[in-house]
C-alpha cells in the first residue's frame, strides 16, 4: 500500500518535472519532422544547366525563368510559392548530378507558420546570383571567346599557309615534268 | 407543397396542412456531417423522408477536362485531390492504367512498395471513415482513437514521399523513391499495435446502445439494388456480394499475398461498419507479408525503381549523366511529353471506396484524347435516392457515414 503511494507520487512528480509537448512551439519543433517533407525550395544556381525542364514539368506553371546576362546557361528557376502545390515533379526531372539544382524535399515549412511573409512577393523563391559570381563567368566567356578566336585566327593562319604550299607545289610540278 | 414565397408559420399555414403537408429541407451543402459540398434536398413528411435528391458539383474542377490538356505524367499530382483521404490509390489507378497503355513492367521491388503504399492507403482511409463516421453518431472517443493512428500512418508516408494528405507518391512506370530506412521498424510498430487498437474501437462501438440503435436495420441495401446502382467495394461487399478486384483480376502482386474478402449478408448500416474493420485487419495481414517480400528484393538485390521503357519513361538518374543519348530523351519526355500508342484503355482497381477505373483514350499524342474517371464515391451518392426515402432524418447522416463518399471524388 505504501508503496504503491509512493511510486504514485514518484509518477505525479516526475510527470511535473517534464515539460508537456502541448507547449513546444510547433512553428521551431514539429511533431515529426521528415526528411523528404517537401517544403520550400532551393535553387542552386552555380550547377543548374538552364535546361527548362522543371519549367515545363509544373502541373500550375508555379516557375518562371529567369534572365541572367550569360550566353550559355542564362536561365535559372524562380518559384511562386503562392502557386506552387508541392509535388515533387520539378526534383523529379532535374537530371543535374550529384546534387539536384532545384531541390524541395527537406525544405523549410515555416513559410507559412513562420510569420515573415508580409505581401504575395515574399513568396517567391528568388534566386540572387552575386555580381563577383556573374564578373567570373563573363570573364570566364570572354576568355573563352577569345581563346577561340586565337584558334580560329591560328586555323586560318594554318589553312592559308597550306593553301599556299600546296599552289607552289602546283606550280613547281610542271615545271619538273617538263624537267624530265 | 409548401410555397417558398408563402413561408408562413405552420399554425397559420392551413392549406399546408389540409392539403399536402410536405415539406422541403435542404440538407448541406455546408452541413458538417454531409462530408463536404453534399446538398441533399429532401421532401419531408413530418419525419420522414418521401424523396430524396442529392445534388452534386459543387467541388467540380472538370479534372477530366484538365487531363486532356496535361502530359501524363503532369496529371499525377492532379488524381491526388479526387479521393484526398487515399491519394496514393488515385496515383496508382492512373499509373497503371498508363502503364496498360503503353505496355510496361515494373520491377519488382517497385511493386512491392506500390502495395506497401495502398494498403497504407486504405488504412488511413478506413480510420478515417470510422473517425468521422462515430462522431457524426456522437462517438467522441473513437474520433480521437482513430486520428491518432491515422497520424501515425500519415507520418510514415510522410517519410516516404514528404506529404501527409497529398503524397503523388507513384510515377508512371514505377515509383520515384526507395523507402527510408525507419520505414519499416515504424510500420511494423504501428502494425504489431494495430489489432490492439482494432479492438479498443470495437469494444467500444460493438455493444454501444446508441451505436447499434443508429446501425441496425438502417440503411438496408438488398443485393439486387446494390447491383444495379453499381455500388463497389465495401457497399457492395456487404450486400452479400464478395466481389474483390483484388481477388478476381488481381494487379500488382495481389495474386501472391495471402488475404480474405470479408462480406455480410446482414445488408445494414452495422454489417458495412464490420467489414471496415475486417478489412483494416486484412489490410494488415498484407502489409506483413508485403515487408517480408521487400526483404526478399533487399536479398536478390534488385535494386531498380523504374521500369526501362526508353521511348516512354526516363532513364535512371545515373544514365542520364553519362549518356548523351539518354538526357536528350529526357528532355523530349519532359517537355514533349511521353506519346502512347492508338488505342483505349479501362482499368479498374480496388481503391479503398469501391472500384476506381480510369479509362484512357490515346490517339497517339502526347495529351489523352478522353480521359473518364470512374470514381466509387459517385455511385454510392445516386444510391441515396433510393435508399434515403422511408427512413428519417437522423438517419441520413448515419446513411451518409457508412456510404463513406468523398466530394473530391464525386465532383472530380
Ligand atoms: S513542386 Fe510542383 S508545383 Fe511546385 S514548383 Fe515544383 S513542379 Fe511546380
Ligand atoms: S531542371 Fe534543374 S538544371 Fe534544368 S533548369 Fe530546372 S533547376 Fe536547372
Amino acid at each position: 500500500m505504501i508503496l504503491e503511494f509512493i511510486e504514485k507520487v514518484y509518477r505525479v512528480s516526475k510527470a511535473l518535472g517534464t515539460k508537456s509537448p502541448a507547449t513546444e512551439d510547433v512553428r521551431e519543433h514539429l511533431m515529426h519532422k521528415s526528411e523528404r517533407l517537401r517544403g520550400e525550395h532551393r535553387i542552386d544556381y552555380e550547377t543548374c544547366i538552364g535546361c527548362d525542364a522543371c519549367n515545363k514539368i509544373c502541373p500550375v506553371s508555379a516557375i518562371t525563368m529567369k534572365q541572367l546576362p550569360f550566353k550559355k546557361q542564362n536561365i535559372v528557376p524562380e518559384v511562386n510559392l503562392g502557386v506552387c502545390i508541392f509535388c515533387g515533379l520539378c526534383e523529379d526531372v532535374c537530371p543535374t548530378k550529384p546534387e539536384k539544382s532545384i531541390v524541395l524535399s527537406g525544405g523549410r515549412y515555416d513559410m507559412i507558420t513562420g510569420g515573415w511573409h508580409q505581401d504575395q512577393a515574399d513568396f517567391w523563391v528568388n534566386v540572387d546570383v552575386p555580381q563577383s559570381y556573374i564578373d567570373s563567368r563573363l570573364e570566364e566567356e570572354e576568355a573563352a571567346r577569345v581563346k577561340k578566336e586565337l584558334l580560329a585566327k591560328k586555323k586560318a593562319a594554318e589553312a592559308a599557309l597550306k593553301a599556299k604550299e600546296a599552289e607552289v607545289a602546283d606550280q613547281t610540278v610542271p615545271e619538273t615534268e617538263e624537267k624530265s | 407543397m409548401q410555397q417558398p414565397n408563402r413561408l408562413r408559420p405552420f399554425f397559420e399555414n392551413i392549406t399546408f396542412d389540409r392539403e399536402d403537408n410536405e415539406m422541403i429541407v435542404n440538407f448541406g451543402p455546408q452541413h458538417p456531417s454531409a462530408h463536404g459540398q453534399l446538398r441533399l434536398i429532401l421532401h419531408l413528411q413530418q419525419e420522414q423522408i418521401v424523396k430524396a435528391h442529392p445534388d452534386v458539383g459543387y467541388l467540380h474542377r472538370g479534372m477530366e477536362k484538365m487531363g486532356e490538356n496535361m502530359i501524363y505524367n503532369e496529371f499525377m499530382p492532379t488524381t491526388d485531390r479526387m479521393d484526398y483521404i487515399a491519394s496514393s490509390s488515385n496515383n496508382y489507378g492512373f499509373a497503371l492504367a498508363v502503364e496498360k497503355l503503353i505496355d510496361v513492367t515494373v520491377p519488382r521491388r517497385a511493386q512491392v512498395i506500390r502495395m506497401m503504399l495502398l494498403e497504407i492507403n486504405r488504412l488511413i482511409s478506413h480510420l478515417f471513415w470510422l473517425a468521422t463516421t462515430a462522431l457524426d453518431i456522437g462517438a467522441m472517443t473513437v474520433f480521437l482513437y482513430a486520428f491518432r493512428e491515422r497520424e501515425y500512418l500519415m507520418d510514415i508516408i510522410e517519410d516516404y514521399c514528404g506529404a501527409r494528405l497529398t503524397h503523388a507518391a507513384i510515377r508512371i512506370g514505377g515509383v520515384p523513391l526507395d523507402i527510408p530506412d525507419n520505414f519499416i521498424p515504424d510500420l511494423k510498430d504501428f502494425l504489431d499495435k494495430l489489432p490492439a487498437n482494432i479492438k479498443d474501437y470495437e469494444d467500444l462501438l460493438d455493444t454501444n446502445r446508441i451505436w447499434l440503435m443508429r446501425m441496425e436495420n438502417v440503411g438496408i441495401i438488398s443485393e439486387e439494388m446494390a447491383l444495379s446502382w453499381g455500388c463497389s467495394g465495401p457497399m457492395l461487399r456487404a450486400s452479400n456480394v464478395a466481389w474483390d478486384i483484388r481477388k478476381e483480376e488481381p494487379y500488382e502482386l495481389y495474386d501472391e499475398v495471402e488475404f480474405e474478402v470479408p462480406y455480410s449478408d446482414k445488408c445494414d448500416n452495422y454489417a458495412r461498419y464490420k467489414i471496415y474493420m475486417q478489412e483494416m485487419r486484412e489490410s494488415a495481414k498484407i502489409l506483413y507479408q508485403t515487408i517480408d517480400m521487400y526483404a526478399e528484393t533487399v536479398k536478390n538485390n534488385e535494386t531498380e525503381l523504374m521500369a526501362h521503357a526508353p521511348q516512354y519513361i526516363s532513364a535512371p538518374k545515373l544514365e542520364l549523366m553519362t549518356q548523351n543519348y539518354s538526357l536528350m530523351q529526357h528532355f523530349v519526355l519532359v517537355t514533349q511529353g511521353m506519346r502512347p500508342p492508338v488505342g483505349e484503355v479501362y482499368v479498374a482497381t480496388e481503391s479503398p471506396k469501391g472500384e476506381l477505373g480510369f479509362y484512357i483514350n490515346s490517339q497517339g499524342g502526347p495529351y489523352p484524347y478522353r480521359l473518364k474517371l470512374r470514381a466509387p464515391s459517385f455511385w454510392h451518392t445516386g444510391i441515396l435516392t433510393d435508399l434515403l426515402p422511408g427512413h428519417y432524418i437522423p438517419d441520413v447522416v448515419s446513411i451518409i457515414g457508412t456510404t463513406n463518399i468523398v466530394f473530391g471524388e464525386v465532383d472530380r
